[in-house]
């Protein structure tokens, strides 16, 4: 049953999973974790809705569990002795060099608050309404548009910053 | 200002349509491994199983702890209620310590990286 989803929504997923992480290995985690959720919760889904919709929602969720298991990952991280330390420090700008496109947008977009990206991809790239964001995510609807006017900010900041390179 | 605005939505727009283009190419990028329900299964199955273990593991430290404070404790002839008390503190002391340890590190990276 879910393989035929998978077929259909897959690559669309995939993208929009590359689209929120900053490096393709994240982006396999988010992908494999919100197929193994969808798994986990498919009585959920409503077969009268749209599928995708549902899947995006599944998606952020995930996300966002993500964002907070790495935070929490990180204080461990941190926890190294100093020659570690200073070579984590050295390599830090690199961590997200892992990209597969040159594009100043897609560069700008990797540089962006989680949070800011996040409703930027939804906006921008899913093309949902910010009514629907607000549904997807979670979030009020006035958070959705401080976050999506100061993302914007933000991303036209570091575009201009990825054209003067 | 408003209209640059409006020009600048409208560019993020086009770009990201342009992106999707990119994307639906054949040749752009494959998603893999392509999973089925099966697959699907066995990795949740993995995943909680890790997680099982990590929290059995973080249970037996703490125990082992416990017991290595108390059991001397009662063994020396202090009252139960005693050992229990010198346990806590001294738990909670050690975590503290390792919470402010972290504090300071977390700090100093955060602080490094802003430099």
């Amino acid at each position: 049953m879910i393989e035929k989803y998978i077929q259909e929504y897959g690559q669309r997923l995939f993208h929009l999973c590359l689209k929120l992480e900053r490096n393709k290995a994240n982006a396999e985690e988010l992908y494999q974790e919100t197929w193994i959720r969808v798994l986990k919760n498919f009585s959920s889904y409503n077969a009268e809705y749209e599928f995708y919709p549902w899947v995006t929602m599944v998606c952020v969720n995930c996300y966002r569990n993500l964002m907070k298991k790495r935070a929490f990952e990180s204080l461990f991280l941190s926890f190294t002795d100093n020659e570690t330390k200073d070579s984590y420090l050295e390599n830090i700008s690199h961590l997200d060099t892992d990209s597969f496109e040159n594009d100043d947008l897609v560069n700008a977009l990797k540089k962006l608050d989680d949070k800011l990206r996040l409703v930027i991809v939804l906006f921008y790239y899913e093309r949902y309404t910010i009514d629907e964001i607000a549904k997807v995510t979670g979030i009020k609807l006035g958070t959705v548009k401080s976050r999506l006017y100061t993302g914007r900010m933000e991303l036209r900041g570091l575009m201009e910053n990825e054209r003067e390179r | 200002m408003k209209e640059k605005d409006e020009l600048f939505d409208q560019l993020l727009f086009t770009k990201f349509e342009n992106e999707k283009k990119k994307e639906m190419k054949p040749s752009f990028l494959k998603v893999e491994p392509h999973y089925n329900e099966r697959m699907l299964v066995s990795l949740a199955k993995e995943k909680r199983e890790k997680k099982t273990i990590t929290f059995l593991f973080i249970l037996l430290i703490i125990m082992t702890n416990i017991s290595m404070v108390s059991v001397p404790l009662i063994y020396f002839g202090v009252p139960i209620w005693g050992a229990i008390l010198i346990t806590l503190f001294i738990l909670v002391s050690v975590l503290s310590l390792i919470l402010t340890v972290y504090g300071l590190n977390k700090y100093y990276l955060i602080k490094g990286v802003n430099q």
